[in-house]
C-alpha cells in the first residue's frame, strides 16, 4: 500500500474512538443522557468537514500561484471529500436533534418549523450549497485551464463563506444548537469533560485521516485517468 | 410537620439533583458490546475497501 503508516494510524484511531467512545465514562446530563457519545461522531465529521476544506483552498491558491494541474485535481478532490463529510455531518445531526430538541408534547410539523429555523441549521446549510454549487460550477466548465482557474477562485470565495455561516451567524442569532457561548467558539477545555476529551481530539484526526485516505485515493484516481487520456 | 418536612427536603433534593437515566442497563447486561461489534465490522469493511481500492490504483501505477 502506497505510504501507509497514518492510514494505519487513522484506522487504529478509529477503532478506538469506537471502543472508547461507547464504553468510556461520560458526564450525566439531562436530556442529552448518552447521546451524548455522538460527539465522537457528528461533531467529528464537521472537523473534519472544515480541515479538509482548509486543505482544499490551500491547494486552489496553490493553484493560482504556480498554475500546476496537479493542485487543482488536489483542491477538487479534497473538496469533495468535505462535502461527504459535511452531508454525514448533516444527517446524523438531523437524527440527534429529532431526539434532543424535539419536544415530544407539540406536533411534528411544529418541531420541525422550530427546529429548521435555527440559525447554525441555516448556515450550514447555505455552506454546503455553497460548495455544492463549486463542484456544479467546475463540472459544467469544458475548458481544463479555464475550469481550473475559475474554481480555483471560487473555492477561496466559498472558503471565505464558510466559516462566517457556521460560527459567527450562529453567535449573533440565538441558536439552539451549543458550542456558541464564550471565546472561543467551542471552548472544548470547558464544555467537554477531560474524560471525554481523551477520545475527541483522537476521534477528530481518526476521522480526518480516513476522509484524507479517500480524497488521496480519488486524486491518484484521476491522474491516472489523464495519464491514459496523454497516451 | 415531620413528615412535611421530610417531603419537602425530598422535593428540593430531587430538584438539585435530576434523575439522569443512562444506558447501565444496557452496559450490565452485556448488550453495548454488541453495538461496538456492529460499529467495528462496518469500520473493518470500509477499510478493507480501501485498502483494496488503495492495492488496485498502487498497481495500475506502476504499469503506466
Amino acid at each position: 500500500m502506497h505510504r501507509s503508516w497514518w492510514k494505519i494510524t487513522g484506522i487504529v484511531l478509529l477503532t478506538y474512538t469506537i471502543t472508547a467512545g461507547l464504553l468510556g465514562p461520560v458526564p450525566k446530563l439531562p436530556l442529552l443522557q448518552e447521546t451524548i457519545r455522538n460527539l465522537y461522531f457528528h461533531v467529528c465529521m464537521w472537523f473534519g468537514m472544515m480541515i479538509l476544506f482548509t486543505v482544499s483552498v490551500i491547494q486552489a491558491i496553490r493553484y493560482l500561484r504556480k498554475m500546476d494541474r496537479r493542485y487543482d485535481l488536489a483542491s477538487r478532490h479534497y473538496a469533495g471529500a468535505g462535502m461527504l463529510f459535511g452531508v454525514l455531518g448533516y444527517s446524523t445531526g438531523m437524527i440527534w436533534a429529532a431526539f434532543t430538541w424535539a419536544d415530544p408534547n407539540i406536533s411534528f410539523t411544529d418541531n420541525f418549523s422550530t427546529i429548521a429555523r435555527d440559525p447554525k441549521l441555516i448556515g450550514a446549510a447555505v455552506s454546503l450549497l455553497v460548495y455544492v454549487a463549486y463542484l456544479v460550477l467546475r463540472d459544467s466548465i469544458p475548458d481544463i485551464d479555464r475550469r481550473a482557474r475559475i474554481s480555483a477562485v471560487y473555492n477561496i470565495f466559498a472558503y471565505a463563506i464558510l466559516f462566517p455561516a457556521i460560527w459567527i451567524l450562529p453567535r449573533v442569532m440565538e441558536s439552539l444548537h451549543p458550542g456558541q457561548d464564550g471565546n472561543p467558539a467551542l471552548d472544548v477545555k470547558n464544555d467537554i469533560s477531560s474524560s471525554m476529551r481523551i477520545v475527541f481530539y483522537p476521534a477528530v484526526i481518526g476521522w480526518t485521516l480516513l476522509g484524507v485516505w479517500i480524497a488521496t485515493l480519488r486524486i491518484r484516481m484521476e491522474q491516472l485517468k489523464e495519464k491514459q487520456l496523454d497516451s | 410537620m415531620n413528615a412535611i418536612s421530610l417531603l419537602t427536603l425530598s422535593l428540593l433534593q430531587s430538584v438539585a439533583k435530576p434523575v439522569v437515566t443512562m444506558a447501565d442497563q444496557m452496559r450490565s447486561d452485556g448488550r453495548i458490546y454488541v453495538v461496538i461489534a456492529v460499529m467495528l465490522t462496518i469500520l473493518l469493511g470500509i477499510t478493507f475497501y480501501l485498502v483494496r481500492l488503495d492495492k488496485k490504483i498502487s498497481r495500475l501505477e506502476k504499469q503506466s
